[in-house]
């Protein structure tokens, strides 16, 4: 980091200041603080859609996985359009014309009082412990790559992003998301721009892109129809449009964003504008991991990119790693003279031959990084993998001062924008679907607008001081906190199955959607559970959302027909 | 569910209702699969 560097992050906390202090000024009421007064434009709501979404983990992650493993990963996102499409049409306007601060809040204008209660509180469940790893996974990776002290890496990240979100509200929270996200996109189209200039100069763009073909990183689609997969097109488009659906349109960290437009054209519209860019951006993310991959064929990469791991693993087993590391240079030095001799090859019969050398070439190198890689878990006693490590080790050592600026902020960006949703839609969801409701029974007198808006600040710090303490004892905590993140993801799919039967269902099965909710959360349990207890592979996760919905839907539609009095569920 | 009475006014500019914009949505995303094939097909043989 050069001065330079410090400059560009200097000017980003101060923008996101500047930005978050003027837009925030003048919260009067609930409305004003939680939805903005209703009040923004389709592409600041987008783009806040679009921020919330992406996490430092898509930035880092994501192009380490394309280093690694290829771009199957984009088939995830295949059924977003069509979520997009089917929330326009049916929960959107729906959410938009009841009114709501939260999506469970019009849950109980047709399943009742009790559905509202528990379906908030999934979400409060699910989510509260996942704002601790959105703080603590950017954090460990920045706090290696720039040599900080963790905590203060968890200190500035969570306290910056629960002090602002909470004096701002979330108008200042949607126009900051905004600039985060273009500076996001900034960060991509650069880091993109930076791998194809590093190429050298006797291979072409053209050329570095057959390199990562032969080794299968430019694989984007897999026709497999294994339900255990979770990176096909059929997973993608039938597991991955229950995801899409549950997380845009039933987590309040998501609906949030589109509550607060001035209009249903706005609101439908800001949805729209992620149908259409979600997939190209997230291909040019994983685009730029696979060229990654060929950069990294003629620079010499480090035998592990996470430099600690590689010196306490050094420490650890000395004689080990150095013949590991003799091993490495070779098979380098011969996959560059591989990979160079194919991207110069011109089509002629020696091709095919030149190909093969060069993957097997490159399997040798990889067998090898594989070796170093598991006997760093070995060393440090549990699965570990450097993939989130490969990209800060490109921009760190390979990039000018300026532009590593550039890539830093938008890493951050991407962190805070995560966490500043979801403080929001915790505290949202607290304050309006519980404190509100049931605070006559704790403070006498009438309330204030005044009170409810230190009401929600308050739900604010409280929330952030959960994920940024939970973040700083995470390395402790860590697997109860994953424990509780996992589980946290079984709730989508049985809320999705609410939301239907409230929607599609409101005579039959939506007074009944209590148990049902409670059946789809066993549901997807068993599915999660049973296949571990007997030792065998289970149905990907991304299918979760699918049994859950339509074991909720089911089980309401069963009990729907068994007959009983609506009012049983508290339904007006 | 919404009724026609209920439609908000139209996208604008190029889409005139509501049902040719959602229609160009999933016309784009067939296009995205194709084209990821046809890349997927041509560097990845």
């Amino acid at each position: 980091m050069q001065l330079l560097d410090w400059i560009v992050v200097a000017a980003y906390f101060g923008l996101i200041i500047t930005v978050g202090y003027w837009t925030g000024r003048g919260n009067r009421g609930l409305e004003d603080y939680f939805l903005a007064r209703r009040s923004m434009p389709w592409y600041a709501m987008g783009l806040s859609v679009m921020a919330t979404q992406a996490s430092a983990i898509t930035l880092v992650g994501t192009t380490g996985q394309a280093y690694v493993d290829g771009m199957r990963f984009i088939q995830i996102y295949f059924a977003l359009p069509i979520a997009m499409v089917i929330l326009c049409v049916t929960l959107v306007p729906l959410f938009y014309r009841a009114r709501v601060f939260t999506a469970y809040e019009y849950l109980e204008r047709r399943c009742g009082p009790h559905t509202r209660s528990l379906t908030s509180l999934l979400f409060l469940f699910g989510r509260a412990l996942s704002g601790a790893v959105v703080i603590y996974a950017p954090s460990v990776v920045l706090s290696v790559v720039f040599s900080l002290d963790e905590t203060l890496t968890i200190l500035i990240i969570g306290g910056f992003a629960t002090v602002y979100t909470a004096l701002g509200g979330m108008r200042a929270v949607m126009w900051v998301e905004t600039w985060q996200m273009l500076i996001i996109l900034l960060g991509i189209l650069f880091c993109l721009g930076s791998v194809i200039w590093g190429l050298p100069d006797e291979v072409s763009l053209g050329e570095a892109l057959r390199l990562a073909g032969s080794t299968g990183r430019l694989e984007t689609l897999s026709f497999d129809t294994d339900p255990r997969q979770t990176y096909t097109v059929w997973t993608g488009l039938l597991g991955g449009l229950f995801l899409m659906l549950s997380y845009f349109g039933c987590d309040q960290s998501q609906v949030q964003r589109y509550l607060t437009g001035r209009s249903l054209r706005e609101s439908r519209l800001s949805l729209i504008f992620n149908a259409f860019a979600k997939l190209p951006v997230q291909f040019v993310i994983l685009l730029t991991g696979a060229l990654l991959f060929v950069f990294y064929q003629f620079e010499r990469p480090p035998v592990l990119f996470d430099p600690v791991t590689l010196a306490e693993t050094r420490a650890a087993e000395p004689e080990a790693m150095a013949a590991m590391e003799a091993r490495y240079e070779t098979a380098f030095a011969e996959r560059r003279t591989a990979a160079l001799d194919y991207a110069e090859a011109d089509g002629g019969s020696s091709e095919a031959a030149l190909k093969e050398r060069y993957v097997a070439a490159d399997l040798a190198f990889q067998e090898t990084r594989a070796d170093a890689v598991r006997t760093a878990a070995e060393v440090k006693g549990e699965p570990w993998t450097d993939t989130n490590h490969v990209f800060p080790t490109f921009v760190f050592t390979q990039l000018p001062p300026g532009v590593v600026g550039l890539i830093l902020i938008a890493v951050l960006a991407a962190a805070m924008s995560t966490v500043e949703s979801e403080l929001s839609a915790l505290s949202t969801a607290s304050v309006v679907d519980f404190y509100r409701r049931f605070r006559n029974r704790f403070v006498r007198g009438p309330t204030s607008d005044r009170h409810d808006l230190i009401a929600g600040r308050v739900g604010i710090l409280f929330w952030g001081t959960v994920a940024t303490g939970a973040a700083l004892y995470m390395g402790r905590l860590g697997s109860a906190v994953e424990a509780v993140n996992r589980v946290g993801s079984f709730f989508y799919g049985p809320i999705l199955g609410a939301f239907v039967l409230a929607a599609v269902f409101p005579n039959r099965g939506a007074r009944r959607a209590f148990p049902a909710v409670i059946c789809g959360v066993a549901a997807v349990w068993a599915a999660d559970l049973v296949p571990r207890a007997l030792g065998i592979e289970g149905v990907s996760y991304l299918y979760y959302n699918l049994i859950g919905t339509a074991v909720t839907v089911g089980v309401g539609l069963f009990l729907g027909r068994l007959g009983g009095d609506p009012r049983e569920a508290g339904i007006r | 569910m919404e009724t026609p009475s209920d439609q908000p006014p139209s996208p604008g500019g190029f889409f005139r209702s509501w049902r040719r914009l959602y229609a160009a949505v999933l016309l784009t995303a067939l296009s995205v699969y194709v084209l990821l094939f046809a890349f997927s097909r041509i560097f990845a043989p």
